[in-house]
């Protein structure tokens, strides 16, 4: 995610700030603390909440909707718990992702794709804990491959 | 003029208070709760480098003895303003005094401290001129029976028998000037504070390097050669409800980061805050001074994890985003909050608290320095002889 603008349209962060949750944003101070905790940006650097607000508050509108990233939110709120200025960053990203479905930028199936990835995820990963909880005693080193091997039959 | 005035708080901002007051030749009863005047400031590292940095730590000995030598000043300390009525220019206020420990007797011998099981006994800043028993320490306090200290004081300045004393006084006005607490850095579980005995507190590093002439404030031969300095710890923050900033952190840290430096030049610093967007003094004008001397990130950390070193998660924007880095030392610049006996002081003297909860006076009761909202050192102590000055003129104008 580049922030070279290429069309900046001044109204889009009113937009964003009328959707329900998104009332905040424009109260971010930059603090960095959403990318800080997200566990997202933690393994893609690329996804970064702190400039995606700042893209959104530079009206990068079109940037942003196409953007793949919008929808890599797991929705686990930490940001939001986290953030000192109560900008609500996981309903601002449901916001964009609201907009980029009504706007054709994604097929509308495409959200309910990512839900079901989602659920899927969710599903394995209670599947490796419960797997990895039969050695909890142990002083077993994890193979996190070896155990989605297990666990989803390969 | 022949009047009387009620000082409540001992800090700078107090000071400054009754030494005008004073200054215009009226009578003022300085009450202090704690057994020492000087407010938090007193415990404070002069952060001297090879030359003054103008921490104003030392604004308050200097204070301190101005108010000792200034006969009109009657300093009541362990007292309490437990009730006051009346209206601006005729108020009746009562005072409870607690005496155990008769700093009038106390010459500092040191005698009690030596047969004190429970080290309850210390002085509470290195310019008291007495020793106080630490209430929360002392069993005698919880009940227990225990009178060694009052045995071995050769004066007769401990007594456990001497019962609360009851003061009243006539006064034209009152000045409130309580201070502030620092933000309770333990309601920001992620950083680690309480958990891991390497995060501290920047009231905590103060404290250490004023007590110790290195840098090694563990005492452990671990002096801390890379540190990191958390920002706008319980400042900026909508969620504690301290939507200000504090005014303070910024210059305290720059300089505690100086000093430690200066102390043990091989020491690393890394400030880790926010997009400055308050103006003002602070901050920008310190920063100015050091900025080759330390390694800034403008991105507020998220989590600091514990081990042998310190892991802050935080967002390095510039090329970086989420990354990660380690330190041996975490310092959290902790912040300016109401008192928590403001609730009590606005229900005592009649006075509204502003939206963060810091107090607001009213006709001839004046409030001062942090009790009114974040100041430092000097601006407090400013504070605190504007609002006497302004009480001056309108007790003036009342009479005249
Ligand atoms: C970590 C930290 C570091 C700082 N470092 C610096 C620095 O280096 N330089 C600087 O200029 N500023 C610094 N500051 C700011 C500085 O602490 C304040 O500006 C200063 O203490 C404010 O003075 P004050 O008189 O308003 O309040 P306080 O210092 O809080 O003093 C108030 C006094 O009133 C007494 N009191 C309170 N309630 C009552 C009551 N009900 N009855 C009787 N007495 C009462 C208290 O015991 C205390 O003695 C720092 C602040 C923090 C949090
Ligand atoms: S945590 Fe809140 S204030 Fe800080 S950058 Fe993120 S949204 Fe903005
Ligand atoms: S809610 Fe989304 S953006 Fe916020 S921390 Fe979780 S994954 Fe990151």
């Amino acid at each position: 995610m580049s922030v070279t603008a290429t069309r900046l349209d001044p109204k889009f962060k009113y937009e964003v700030a009328a959707h329900p949750g998104g009332e905040e944003i424009k109260v971010c101070f930059a603090c960095g603390v959403c990318t800080a905790g997200c566990p997202v940006s933690e393994i893609d650097p690329a996804y970064n909440p702190r400039k995606i607000i700042r893209m959104v508050l530079l009206g990068m509108r079109e940037e942003l909707l196409k953007s793949d990233l919008l929808w890599l939110c797991v929705n686990c709120y930490t940001c939001t718990a986290h953030c000192p200025q109560n900008v609500k960053f996981t309903n601002v990203i449901g916001a964009l992702r609201d907009m980029a479905v009504k706007e054709g930028y994604v097929h509308p199936r495409f959200s309910g794709d990512v839900d079901e990835i989602d659920r899927f995820i969710q599903r394995l990963r209670r599947d490796m804990v419960l797997a990895a909880a039969q050695e909890k005693d142990a002083p077993t080193n994890l193979d996190p491959q070896g155990l989605l091997d297990q666990v989803t039959g390969k | 003029m022949k009047a009387s005035a009620l000082v409540i708080g001992g800090g700078p901002a107090g000071l400054g208070a009754a030494l005008e007051l004073a200054g215009a030749g009226i009578k003022v009863y300085l009450v202090e709760k704690e057994a020492a005047v000087g407010g938090w400031g007193a415990r404070y590292v002069c952060k001297a480098t090879d030359k003054c940095r103008q921490c104003s730590a030392c604004l308050i000995p200097e204070k301190i003895q101005e108010v000792y030598q200034q006969p009109l000043v009657e300093i009541l300390t362990n007292t309490q303003v437990v009730g006051v009525e009346g209206e601006a220019g005729s108020f009746q206020v009562r005072l409870q005094r607690e005496q155990t420990l008769d700093p009038a007797l106390c010459n500092a011998c040191g005698k009690c401290l030596e047969v004190c099981p429970k080290g309850a006994i210390d002085r509470l800043n290195p310019w008291a001129a007495a020793y106080r028993i630490d209430k929360e320490k002392c069993v005698a306090f919880a009940g227990e029976d225990c009178d060694l200290c009052a045995r071995a004081c050769p004066t007769g300045a401990i007594n456990f028998q001497r019962p609360v004393v009851n003061l009243d006084a006539s006064v034209e006005l009152v000045v409130a000037a309580t201070g502030h607490q620092p933000f309770d850095a333990r309601r920001k579980y992620r950083l680690g504070y309480g958990r891991f005995p390497r995060v501290i507190t920047g009231l905590e590093l103060e404290e250490a390097l004023n007590e110790i002439e290195g840098t090694d404030i563990f005492g452990d031969g671990r002096k801390p050669l890379d540190v990191a300095f958390i920002q706008c710890v319980g400042s900026r923050d909508v969620q504690e409800g301290a939507a200000y900033c504090s005014r303070v952190c910024c210059k305290y840290a720059l300089r505690l980061a100086g000093l430690m430096r200066h102390r043990e030049p091989e020491t690393q610093v890394t400030f880790y805050y926010m997009d400055i967007q308050t103006g003002g003094k602070g901050f920008a004008e310190v920063y100015q001074e050091c900025r080759d001397d330390f390694a800034f990130v403008r991105g507020i950390p998220a989590r600091v994890e514990g081990g042998d070193r310190l892991k802050l998660h935080f967002d390095g924007v510039s090329g970086q985003s989420f990354a990660t880095r380690e330190h041996d030392l975490v310092v959290l610049s902790v912040g300016i909050t109401p008192s928590p006996d403001n609730a009590e002081l606005a229900r005592l003297l009649t006075l509204n608290r502003d939206e963060h909860g810091f107090l607001k006076g009213r006709e001839g009761i004046y409030v001062a320095g942090t009790a009114a909202g974040p100041r430092d050192i000097s601006e407090s102590l400013a504070h605190g002889m504007e609002t006497a000055a302004n009480a001056i003129i309108n007790l003036e104008g009342r009479e005249g």
